[in-house]
């Protein structure tokens, strides 16, 4: 083997002090660094139509008070973010929100949650707890600041009461005082951007336990503007594939239903499950079409940086994992001229209590 | 180096850059979920199992025939049509056409998918405030003596009241002679139409009837799972809003005027979607498990009793498929073999599943026949 320098190398410093070169350790990692940027660059632009609507859809702060306690009532222990360990409740508010119904100044406003359920997420139990709350319930009314306005459906918190607390500050309010809960994040969707999400995961599948036949369903969703307009509906028994519509139909219809409201909110949950084990399909691909599906449809307080998390969450639920709550502590009744249902408060914190712990 | 060829390398570099950043842009725009994607049309698909006979059914609002490995088109997709089933003799088919969100009516076709008659006339008589003057026709089916069979949404309840309009809309079963003129008005006037059986209020009312060759019939009711005023008691672990059905037999059907007959499942079983076999002796149905300690709401079983329709006695529910999502039951020619639907894995969409030798237990392992269909919950037919 030969120790002398060969030609080569002579050469190529003779080539060097004619040319400065860059330290070759500086070349690999700018040229590594110019890969990484531009594989950022390529993700971001991929993911830029989600990133923009997520911005939009997340990071709502909730502006309801805190709940003030019952006498006697235990205290719950603070509220966590979501994505830690400790267990936290959601609130899930469908509705409708295309202003379809004006006030007698021709104002646009919303008049109801259709939807409300609260959900106790328990991470490390891989275990959820879903209660439906009737849309019905007559309760007391509270505005986003946490002052009571009037008796009301549970439901019309979500609608203008005219003071400009309308919303879901107003719904939070109003559940978190008459439940005496601690709403840690809510999410809201429009009854638009559910069909549009259901669509977007080629529709759920279900067991539609029975015929659900409706002549006089409110027909006020795929651009019809009379908030009065009807339609009829029959979704037959049985095994389903269904598409959003179909779905929308199907947790919406209750003139037929023997349970009335008590019926709805168990299909309400029924397709929130499918839903759920569609979406755990989900991959990175579909996240363009998801956002452009929910477009202006979907608000909530989590922050777009929790979300990987609370979606690794719903994958490591079993179904079995998921309980299924109702409140049936109420009687039909009659308030301002309008078909309510009456609870026994007492016997309904109680239930709740069980599962959510009270402020 | 050179200075050019240090250039050329960094513009390759540079080059390459872009590209891999495209790359990661290509990459994950290809990571869109199959899943999702949209069913195919039956004719484009790949058969995966050719059965003897043919098989009849609907799909995304279409009929069509399968024969061996080849699906034929009978009638265009997206004009509603939904449960055929078969004239006895073999000569056409009986299917409904519903125009989704106001009325359906009752045809005959031919098995080349040529509509022959018009059987029921409920359409167009619809405004947006009369939407109670429309009627749904379901589950045909045609027994001895071309007696026709059908769920039909009448009698309901506050249809003079347009300020209640129409919050009990249950379906009754109701008879009349295959041929007959079916409308609102001859059922509401009995004009040659009678009615079978009495829905419980607020239920969606009875469907499947099922004639039986002494004349008496089976068909499906439903009833609040924790209501014990209705007919039972109430269902161990059903959620307070849940309904149950059941399958029930009526010998004399019509005769008693409350059209409840006897039952042949339990509530507790949830059984409906019964279908029975040429001669009688099995009837195979889909029925609800209970997981967790209560109904499931994601899946359902393919049952399979023995009956005796002398004595009206179901036989034990061997459930033969279970895990899924199984629906809409047909059994072979022969009344051997089973064919129902249930949902292809990852998609969802419902295919087409047999199971061979469906009585004998253990039953074989169900085969997939068709893949990345949509096709609709209504019961396939099987002819020789």
């Amino acid at each position: 083997m030969s120790l002398g320098r060969s030609p080569r190398v002579t050469r190529r410093r003779r080539a060097s002090r004619r040319f400065p070169r860059v330290p070759r350790v500086r070349t690999i990692l700018l040229v590594l660094l110019g890969f990484i940027l531009s594989g950022v660059g390529g993700a971001l632009n991929f993911f830029w139509p989600t990133i923009t609507a997520a911005v939009g859809a997340t990071g709502h702060t909730i502006q309801a008070p805190t709940p003030t306690s019952l006498p006697g009532t235990p205290t719950a222990a603070p509220s966590v973010a979501a994505g830690s360990q400790a267990p936290f409740t959601v609130l899930l508010m469908g509705s409708d929100n295309d202003g379809k119904f004006t006030t007698s100044s021709g104002t646009p406003y919303f008049c109801c949650a259709q939807s409300l359920i609260l959900v106790r997420v328990n991470p490390t139990a891989g275990s959820v707890t879903m209660l439906s709350i009737p849309r019905d319930l007559w309760v007391p009314i509270y505005s986003a600041n946490g002052k009571e306005r009037s008796d009301g459906k549970v439901s019309e918190a979500f609608g203008d009461a005219g003071d400009g607390t309308s919303g879901a500050d107003a719904q939070i309010a109003t559940i978190e005082q008459d439940f005496q809960v601690t709403i840690d994040h809510y999410v809201w969707i429009g009854l638009q951007g559910l069909i549009n999400l259901i669509d977007e995961v080629g529709g759920i599948d279900i067991v539609a336990s029975h015929p659900v036949m409706d002549d006089n369903y409110p027909y006020d969703v795929e651009g019809s503007t009379n908030p009065n307009a009807a339609d009829r509906v029959a979704v037959l028994p049985g095994a389903q594939h269904m598409d959003g519509l179909e779905a929308l139909e199907y947790v919406r219809s209750r003139h037929d239903d023997i349970s009335e409201d008590l019926g709805r909110t168990v299909r309400q949950q029924e397709v929130l499950v499918a839903l759920r084990q569609k979406l755990s399909q989900l991959s990175l691909g579909d996240t363009n079409n998801l956002a452009s599906a929910l477009s202006g449809e979907v608000l909530t307080d989590v922050p777009l940086t929790q979300f990987s998390l609370l979606l690794g969450i719903s994958k490591d639920v079993g179904s079995g994992s998921i309980q299924h709550v109702y409140l049936t502590q109420d009687s039909p009744g009659t308030e301002d001229g309008q078909d309510v249902l009456e609870p026994d408060m007492s016997a309904i914190l109680a239930a709740v209590h069980q599962y959510f712990p009270s402020s | 180096m050179s200075r050019s060829r240090r250039l050329l390398t960094w513009i390759v570099l540079l080059v390459l850059m872009v590209a891999f950043g495209a790359g990661v842009n290509r990459y994950l725009a290809s990571g869109s979920t199959v899943a999702f994607a949209p069913a195919e049309k039956p004719t484009q698909t790949d058969v995966k199992l050719s059965l003897p006979g043919t098989v009849y059914f609907a799909d995304g609002g279409g009929l069509f025939a399968l024969t061996g490995t080849h699906i034929t088109q009978l009638q265009a997709e997206g004009q509603g049509w939904t449960q055929p089933v078969l004239i006895p003799g073999g000569a056409g088919l009986l299917a409904v056409k519903v125009t989704a969100n106001y009325y359906s009516d009752l045809y005959e076709v031919d098995l080349s998918g040529k509509v022959e008659a018009q059987l029921s006339h409920d359409s167009g008589k619809v405004t947006a405030t009369e939407l109670g003057a429309d009627d749904w026709i379901y589950y045909p089916a045609v027994g001895p003596g071309n007696t026709l069979y059908f769920s039909y949404d009448w009698p309901k309840g506050n249809v003079d009241d347009l300020a209640q309009c129409c919050y009990q809309v249950d379906l009754s079963i109701w008879k009349t002679t295959l041929g007959t003129d079916i409308d609102r008005t001859a059922v509401e006037h009995s004009d040659g139409i009678t009615q079978e059986s009495w829905a419980n209020y607020y239920t969606g009312g009875d469907v499947s009837p099922l004639p039986l060759a002494s004349g008496g019939l089976i068909y499906v009711d439903y009833e609040a799972a924790t209501d014990n005023s209705e007919v039972s008691t109430p269902v161990h672990g059903a959620d307070p809003g849940d309904e149950v059905s059941q399958i029930r037999m009526d010998p004399t059907p019509n005769a008693n005027g409350t059209g409840h007959g006897t039952p042949l499942t339990q509530p507790g079983d949830d059984c409906a979607q019964p279908a029975l076999n040429p001669d009688e002796t099995e009837i195979a149905m889909i029925c609800t498990p209970v997981v967790n300690g209560a109904p499931s709401s994601t899946e359902s079983d393919l049952v399979v009793a023995s009956f005796d329709a002398a004595t009206g006695t179901l036989g034990p529910l061997e459930r033969i498929v279970t895990g899924t999502m199984a629906a809409s039951p047909t059994w072979s020619p022969d009344g051997t073999d089973l064919i129902y639907l249930a949902p292809e894995a990852g998609d969802g969409y419902f295919e087409l599943w047999y199971v061979k030798d469906a009585t004998t237990l253990p039953a074989p392992q169900a085969r997939q026949v068709t893949s990345d269909l949509d096709l609709d919950g209504s019961a396939p037919v099987w002819r020789p």
